[in-house]
């Protein structure tokens, strides 16, 4: 395909070096994102990908290079962990209609969000759970809030960082599969983090291979990242194991 | 002391007409603004806040007291507004720090108001007496100016805060997720700070810092147990900041209790309230 064929960019880091306190943690990162892609961000844990992906949403400054969100960008994140304070009152539907406010949106009054609202549950596979307090749900029914507030906005982009962490294996699938289902059907694009790499393999389109201890960094399509031989001298084959990345380095951050 | 009796209350009703409305709209706008103060983990934002717009009221009176009213500094209302708004600015700077480091600045400004006042209140004279109805709160009688003041600042920042409700809301509970979602996360918290901040230090000076402590944190404590979701907290906490002020002021006339500690209780009797509430329906629904 020619590169003038091809969606327009989404994102676009060039020498992104991220890190903390002005030191990088990662040699530079030059991605360029368009629509309908599926990325995984790849690694052991505390290898650098969360700072990565925070980097990405300006929750830190990179320490060099750029970044830079294209204009038709509407991005919409799911963390690692959300704030679900068992003492904060908060049903399904006010905690996924917290989602719909964007940029001054805030201030204006708003018509349809009930629909919105609907319409992000059905998407998420949790309209069941109206009603219910967010702090009793399971940590899969959660998950499948949390996804529920990112879509009610109508994002173009799906930053995900570590999903499907506290869910069994039967959970994980269903919640991957209802992002493919988004991306194949609406053209949502994904960069989703997760050290369990079983869940990309016949789904990501593109992957980020970082390695903060052996200072590495590899990009590119999914299937040359996974067999790049600098991954595989270094940490094996990929995505046999359920646990992934994780597998091979013990558990815990 | 013999208890003046509710008959006589409503009988003098002329007379705590003002001070009961002051006592409703503070305890109201107090109670709404809890809200945030306690999803947002800063209790203790409110206590140092309190002391330091007594220290702004302490700090007037010693001015006047040894260099004459010549200066703005000598309006009690001005100087406590200042040292409140100075005093919530430098802790708004420090939001990025972590929580350890923020209690720990919130505590030095909590010593450092009332430390402050409690030494300019030996060096005031008769002052003193007004630094202690500050401190613990004596609102028996509020003058027109006082309850205009209360019902002009209660307008401005209930109008704030209807305005701009999903903002603050949103910093709130989820910073992280405005913030990418494009929301002008940091204009959000400095003005809910500063809101905060203006609304005890106008309040403080007319009740005093204990009922102020109490309305900003209490009512919200009740009623984030007793709704089902967030915006019916900020309306529940609004209501019994309210009752909590009126009918505080009536059982300080009745049992001849002092205004503050009185409208104190009557919060504290509501949390408690709140918690059987709590207990019934979470044993009604397990059941």
């Amino acid at each position: 395909m020619s590169s003038a064929a091809k969606p327009s960019a989404l994102l676009t880091t060039t020498g992104l070096v991220v890190g903390y306190e002005r030191r990088g943690i990662l040699p530079p990162i030059d991605v360029t994102v368009r629509r309908g892609e599926f990325w995984a961000i790849v690694g052991v844990n505390g290898s650098g990908k969360t700072t990565f992906l925070r980097t990405l949403l300006g929750l830190l400054v990179p320490v060099a290079g750029s970044l830079e969100w294209g204009p038709e960008s509407r991005v919409s994140y799911v963390a690692q962990r959300s704030e679900f304070d068992a003492s904060v009152p908060n049903r399904i539907e006010d905690f996924v209609r917290a989602g719909f406010d964007r940029d001054w949106s805030f201030l204006r009054f708003r018509h349809g969000d009930r629909r919105a609202v609907e319409q992000a549950v059905e998407e998420a596979r949790c309209g069941h759970l109206m009603g219910q307090q967010v702090s009793s749900l399971s940590e899969g029914q959660k998950g499948r809030v949390r996804l529920a507030r990112a879509l009610v906005s109508s994002p173009n982009v799906l930053i995900l960082d570590e999903p499907t962490n506290a869910v069994d294996s039967v959970t994980e699938h269903a919640i991957f599969e209802t992002l493919d289902e988004l991306r194949r059907e609406q053209g949502v694009t994904l960069v989703v983090v997760s050290h369990r790499t079983h869940v990309f393999a016949g789904r990501a389109t593109h992957a980020i291979f970082v390695d903060r201890d052996g200072g590495a960094v590899l990009t590119g399509s999914f299937e040359d990242v996974v067999k790049a031989p600098e991954l595989l001298s270094r940490h094996g084959p990929l995505g046999g194991h359920p646990d992934g990345l994780a597998s091979r380095r013990g558990s815990g951050e | 002391m013999q208890d003046a009796g509710f008959d006589a209350f409503f009988e003098a009703w002329e007379l705590f007409r003002d001070p009961i409305i002051a006592g409703s709209l503070v305890g109201a706008v107090l109670g709404l603004l809890g809200v945030y103060v306690v999803l947002r983990r800063m209790v203790f934002l409110s206590a140092a806040l309190s002391q330091c717009a007594s220290f702004g009221v302490a700090l007037a009176l010693f001015t006047e007291a040894n260099w004459g009213a010549t200066m703005m500094l000598t309006s009690p209302r001005f100087a406590s507004l200042i040292v409140t708004l100075a005093t919530a600015t430098l802790l708004s700077w420090g939001r990025d720090a972590t929580a350890a480091r923020r209690d720990s600045w919130l505590g030095f400004a909590f010593l450092f108001g009332a430390a402050g006042t409690l030494a300019l209140a030996t060096r005031i004279g008769s002052g003193n007496q007004e630094i202690q109805a500050i401190l613990f709160g004596s609102a028996v009688a509020v003058l027109p100016n006082d309850l205009l003041t209360v019902a002009i600042g209660s307008i401005g920042i209930l109008g704030l805060h209807v305005w701009w409700r999903r903002g603050f809301l949103q910093v709130s509970v989820d910073p992280e997720a405005a913030f990418v979602r494009g929301l002008p996360v940091r204009l959000l918290e400095v003005m809910l700070l500063l809101s905060i901040a203006l609304a005890i230090s106008l309040f403080t000076q007319i009740l005093g810092a204990l009922p102020v402590f109490a309305f900003s944190v209490l009512p919200a404590m009740a009623a984030l147990r007793v709704s089902i979701h967030v915006p019916m907290a900020l309306a529940v906490a609004a209501a019994l900041g309210a009752a909590s002020g009126s009918i505080g002021y009536a059982f300080a006339f009745v049992y001849g209790l002092p205004v503050g500690a009185s409208q104190a209780l009557v919060a504290l009797a509501i949390v408690v309230g709140s918690e059987f509430v709590r207990f019934a329906t979470r044993r009604r629904g397990s059941t």
